[in-house]
């Protein structure tokens, strides 16, 4: 495919979308009339304040819950329902406490009516490659925050994902486990093993999402709305200190706070 | 007993930093650069050290050759190297070959709690043991089934 077809056929279309909840007949406006396109392989981030309706873009994404104007169009056809070839990486973990860690993880098969030895096969696979191996029979109440999230990882690619969405994956870890985790997911992602073709990340860590990503596309405060969007010109391995980084993040955290 | 007393992911989330910083660093940078109390940080500093990543002189810690080795490794290799490390922890050492005696070579938790509290002198063995097995698991070398509470040599 040339680079001008990649232009005009993204994987990902999000076309003016706007939600609004009501609430004891108040109607409450979240997202308004935001639109991006996604191309193949890119690492997206998206930022902005508290509230401003990141998860809910997100879900809205995946097929979870329905815009209240506007589509999201996976390649070439409109989301109406869960989009089977996307995973998402939950802030919370969202482990099941009594089945062990490949059970965890062997769950995301089930659902696709995967034979039972086939879903160990690549459960175990997995499981290795995100560095759980000796800990499969292990019940999640035996591992720290980083080795839970790391079976949230797990789990999600375990479908082998073309979108792996993560919301907020790193924020309810300690410091030096989030900065062990986040080059590991930079790892699992250049690896064609595990890669999803794209991974859209929400965080309102503005350094963690310059570091990260390829392109960070910046939303408002409530009801959020696009105020940015920009790539980041920088190849990989990124140095973390770099004043590059320092300066996009004041930048970017002058335009939100 | 000379164990890491923190979680792994501690470990190389310290590396992961001080190799960022070019190798050598103030452990009060590390700390502030990640907003952590210097108290929060030393215990990862300790067990880097005593896996022999890192060495730290008048206030600055460094990343030795095998701390440079395990972090250009990916996870397999990591936890290989992990292994070796650990066994060269002469108490970690002697569990092991506590648990190599045994038939089958399996042991009870209790077990390993006796030898913890009475050879090591250890007053909270059920903590060190905790430890034991986070780090025996990474290392691939022990396995823990927590139905049985039984701990087993890989």
């Amino acid at each position: 495919m040339s680079t001008k077809e990649r232009l005009i056929t993204p994987i990902l279309d999000v076309r003016n979308v706007s939600k609004e909840f009501t609430q004891r007949g108040k109607k409450t406006s979240i997202l308004k009339d935001v639109s991006f396109s996604i191309h193949e392989h890119e690492f997206i981030s998206i930022v902005g304040p508290s509230g401003c309706g990141k998860s809910t873009l997100l879900r809205i994404i995946m097929g979870l819950t329905p815009p209240t104007k506007g589509e999201v169009i996976y390649k070439g056809e409109r989301t109406q329902s869960v989009n089977p070839r996307m995973s998402m990486v939950f802030q919370s973990f969202a482990l099941f406490p009594w089945l062990t860690v490949l059970e965890n993880v062997e769950l995301g098969l089930e659902a696709q009516g995967i034979p039972k030895e086939q879903r160990k096969k690549r459960a175990l696979k997995i499981v290795e490659e995100v560095g759980l191996e000796d800990f499969e029979d292990a019940y999640p109440r035996e591992l720290s925050g980083g080795m839970k999230q790391r079976v949230g990882l797990a789990r999600a690619l375990v479908i082998d994902p073309e979108i792996l969405l993560m919301d907020e994956p790193f924020s309810s870890l300690d410091p030096l486990t989030a900065e062990g985790l986040r080059e590991e997911v930079i790892r699992l992602w250049s690896d064609k093993f595990t890669s999803p073709e794209i991974v859209i990340m929400v965080t309102h860590n503005v350094e963690e999402a310059i570091y990260l990503s390829d392109r960070v596309i910046v939303l408002s405060q409530r009801p959020g709305t696009v105020i940015l969007e920009f790539d980041v010109d920088m190849p990989r391995p990124r140095d973390k200190r770099s004043p590059y980084i320092y300066e996009l993040t004041d930048k970017i955290t002058s335009l939100i706070a | 007993m000379s164990i890491p007393r923190v979680h792994y992911s501690h470990v190389i989330g310290l590396l992961e930093v001080l190799e960022d910083f070019g190798g050598r660093v103030d452990i009060a940078k590390i700390a502030d650069d990640l907003s952590l109390e210097l108290d929060d940080l030393l215990p990862a500093v300790d067990a880097a050290e005593l896996l022999g990543f890192v060495r730290v002189e008048s206030g600055d810690i460094e990343l030795t050759d095998e701390g440079s080795i395990f972090l250009s490794e990916g996870t397999r290799g990591r936890k290989k190297q992990l292994g070796e490390r650990l066994l060269m922890l002469e108490s970690f050492k002697e569990v092991i070959e506590f648990i190599s005696q045994k038939e089958e070579k399996v042991v009870t938790k209790e077990e390993l709690l006796n030898l913890i509290g009475e050879r090591f002198y250890e007053s909270d063995s059920e903590e060190i043991l905790k430890w034991v097995i986070e780090w025996g698991r990474h290392g691939l070398l022990l396995k823990y089934d927590s139905k049985e509470d039984e701990i087993r040599l890989v």
